[in-house]
């Protein structure tokens, strides 16, 4: 069901355009999308769904929230689809749904307070089978320090790092995801870097 | 010498420098130790922070994303039919698979037999050959019901959310594996996307499915499931009408309903939810008119399946409204719902309402009101074996149901439906259960069918808790839903974990609860790899729930039999 093509996007920590790709490239698919053909939808969503999935993740880290805001991107890309500029590169355009739907989701919600389990919960989630428990359980309290300190952060922030340390946009790409010109997307990435280093610095005594 | 701004490491760092601003960053940095230091800290950062939000739920759930997405398209073009009214389409088009779907989709036809072996009618308005207060005959006409729709996928709705459900609530019981076992051949359909109106899809039997899905979806987020595939449709109360407490389940019995009165009807409700009418509940009155619905039960022919499952859908996605029915829409609705209306009344006349009322676990309960709010009020009170009949039940009468301890159910009736109604304690945090005493993946919906069967009738156990420990709770609930969906035992090793943090941080009853449902998905990941890590994990947690708990509790009971079933190995389940 997953063509290899999807796969290789898929796989990929990015999600956009990989050209090496045999089958339709993205511009046919969002072409034929527009003329209605929800098959080529359908490999669209294929091709992006673990790109937008993660991202989703980074920025809720909730599996339910993530679950929900990577279909919700799939179904309102739908229908916009037909607004989408052909000849621009889709990730960018199915990112920027995510973080829309993100930032309405963190305008909506009081994040979690920062006594919550969650990440305790989400460290547990991640032990795999084949993990060392004691070289697991030292990983997962550092991320779950950073995913706390991350959390703190303004949804911008969190945006601009998600799109750039997860997704590994480019800094054009995350401009368009954001619609903001190239030289915020820097000045912002700085200041969230920055920020979260304070927070970490804060949060384990200065030991990051 | 100004060291680099931050700013401008940032950019360095990501390879967003360039020309002569890259050419003094990169000189001024091989000359510079504080920034080489700050620069490799950055990256540090950078990678921790990749590691720390990444997340990959795994090939299954991609498995079958794609279909999901399209059922929630197909729900939102469901919903955005609704509003402008569009062009009245009299038929609706065969069941038609989306290439999207995904195969692990269930087919109706197991959702429908499943149905029949678990979801246990609780209360059924009947066809008129049924005798008031005949509790025996009703329940075999059920079955007799039930039975045409295990052939005809699309003809029962409701059957998707029965799969499921009873299945994941029995999956820690010994010989009960998830779903697919019940689960006949999907039925072959045609890929619904050739020839479909892409931008405003019509109503087909996948979609309809979308709307209910859509429906739950919106009401309360959750992780999906491959079952969502199937159809689904809920009457209007159960997504509008109802608290949202309520477990309340609606087998949809199109199949019957097609006899005469009953499926005529079936627009009615919606028209009773919704001042105004859907155009798909027009469209399904048409399509039933225009199709000169036979007198007898209608045969599985997969062609018709759609429009009532669509129609039905339809007239569950409606917003409610007190305002009823009658009133609302176009004046071909009200004509076409005045008509069944009329023959449902004539049927409803000659024909009592018994069931059964239950808790959520399935067990039947006595001292339950019953009042049936219509032209007329009629009530009733469950007897000890939770049976009950109410006379003159009429399509869009409104039925509540109350009972101390449990939250009420209010919800309008549906004509010619099996209805199965599960009253849900009051206090818990929701159906969201992900096993065992849980009952497999419950999602918390509005008026969502199927409860969690097997969620005892008791205080919600992590009601004191703090809210981030009752959040992880329902992210620990959700892990196991999505252990049940994914039947990996590595997606049971994580809801474990989930469980096994909260029951870390909780103590007495809260704690018992977390260790046994953590133990009951070591279990589940072992049942899956049976192999010796897996067992080693489901042995020292289940010796060590057993040594810790009170003797009383039942859930001690059913560890030790697990312990039995370890020594056993197992294949002998």
């Amino acid at each position: 069901m997953d063509s290899s093509a999807g796969r290789n996007r898929d796989a990929g920590k990015t999600g956009p355009d990989d050209a090496g790709n045999a089958g339709p490239s993205d511009a046919d698919l969002v072409a034929a999308s527009q003329r209605g053909d929800q098959a080529a939808f359908g490999e669209i969503v294929r091709r992006y769904q673990r790109a937008v999935h993660r991202l989703a993740w980074s920025l809720t880290r909730s599996a339910s929230d993530a679950d929900d805001l990577a279909q919700e991107t799939f179904v309102r890309a739908w229908g916009a689809i037909g607004r989408f500029e052909t000849g621009q590169p889709l990730y960018p355009w199915l990112a920027r749904i995510v973080t829309n739907q993100a930032f309405s989701l963190f305008r909506h919600r009081r994040r979690r307070p920062e006594t919550s389990i969650e990440p305790l919960v989400e460290a547990g989630q991640q032990w795999g089978v084949d993990d060392d428990p004691a070289d697991h359980s030292a990983r997962s309290e550092r991320d779950a320090q950073l995913r706390e300190c991350f959390d703190a952060l303004a949804p911008e922030h969190q945006a601009v790092l998600a799109l750039r340390s997860v997704q590994d946009l480019s800094y054009d790409e995350i401009a368009k995801v954001l619609e903001v010109p190239v030289g915020t997307v820097m000045s912002r990435l700085s200041r969230a870097r920055a920020e979260l280093k304070r927070r970490l610095a804060e949060r384990t005594g200065g030991a990051t | 010498m100004t060291h680099l701004s931050p700013e401008q490491l940032s950019a360095l760092h990501d390879g967003a420098l360039a020309g002569t601003d890259l050419a003094s960053a990169e000189a001024h940095l091989s000359a510079c130790e504080a920034c080489r230091v700050a620069m490799t800290e950055l990256a540090e950062l950078d990678a921790s922070l990749d590691a720390a939000l990444a997340h990959d739920p795994g090939d299954a759930y991609f498995a079958d994303f794609a279909s999901r997405v399209q059922t929630r398209i197909a729900a939102e073009a469901a919903a955005a039919e609704v509003a402008p009214a569009p062009v009245v389409r009299p038929v609706v088009p065969a069941p038609r698979r989306s290439p999207w779907f995904a195969p692990r989709a269930f087919g109706f036809a197991g959702a429908a037999a499943a149905l029949v072996v678990t979801a246990g009618l609780a209360w059924m308005l009947f066809g008129r050959t049924l005798a008031p207060t005949d509790l025996m005959r009703a329940n075999e006409m059920r079955s007799e019901r039930s039975e045409p729709a295990a052939g005809a996928p699309a003809e029962s709705p409701l059957a998707e959310q029965a799969v499921p459900e009873p299945t994941m609530q029995s999956a820690p019981e010994p010989g009960a594996q998830p779903g697919v076992g019940t689960t006949p051949e999907r039925p072959a359909v045609a890929p619904f996307m050739k020839d479909a109106v892409p931008v405003s899809p019509r109503p087909q039997a996948a979609r309809a499915l979308g709307s209910d899905e859509r429906a739950r979806a919106t009401a309360h987020r959750q992780t999906s499931t491959e079952s969502r595939t199937s159809g689904s449709v809920q009457p209007p109360a159960a997504n509008e009408a109802m608290t949202p407490k309520l477990m309340s389940e609606v087998t949809g019995a199109s199949e019957p309903a097609a006899s005469g009165p009953a499926a005529t009807a079936t627009p009615a409700p919606a028209a009773a939810a919704s001042p105004a009418p859907p155009s798909d509940a027009r469209r399904e009155a048409e399509a039933r008119h225009d199709a000169a619905p036979s007198t007898t039960p209608r045969a599985p022919a997969a062609g018709s399946a759609p429009s009532s499952g669509w129609g039905k859908l339809k007239a569950f996605t409606q917003p409610a409204s007190p305002a009823p029915a009658l009133a609302g829409g176009t004046a071909k609705t009200r004509a076409l719902v005045g008509q069944s209306l009329d023959l449902q009344q004539s049927a409803a006349a000659i024909e009592p309402a018994c069931g059964v009322v239950r808790d959520s676990r399935g067990t039947p309960l006595g001292g339950a009101q019953l009042t049936l709010l219509g032209a007329t009020t009629r009530s009733a009170r469950s007897a000890k074996d939770g049976s009950f009949c109410l006379e003159r039940p009429m399509v869009g009468d409104t039925l509540l149901v109350m009972r101390v301890g449990y939250e009420p159910v209010r919800l309008v009736l549906v004509s010619s439906s099996a209805l199965a109604l599960a009253l849900e304690p009051v206090g818990t945090l929701g159906s969201q259960d992900g096993l065992v005493a849980g009952g497999g993946e419950t999602r918390d919906r509005l008026g969502s069918a199927l409860g969690a069967r097997t969620r005892a009738p008791q205080p919600d156990v992590y009601a004191r808790e703090s809210v981030p420990l009752r959040e992880a709770v329902s992210a620990a609930r959700d892990a196991a839903a999505m252990a049940a969906r994914e039947r990996t035992s590595l997606a049971w090793e994580r809801a474990a974990a989930a469980w096994r943090a909260i029951g870390a941080a909780t103590t007495d009853a809260a704690s018992y609860d977390a260790r046994f449902r953590e133990i009951a998905a070591l279990r589940e990941a072992w049942l899956l790899t049976p192999d010796a890590a897996h067992r080693e994990r489901f042995e020292q947690a289940a010796a060590a729930f057993v040594v810790g708990t009170p003797r009383a509790l039942p859930e001690r009971a059913t560890v030790q039999r697990w312990q039995q079933e370890l020594r056993r190995g197992p294949a002998s389940r």
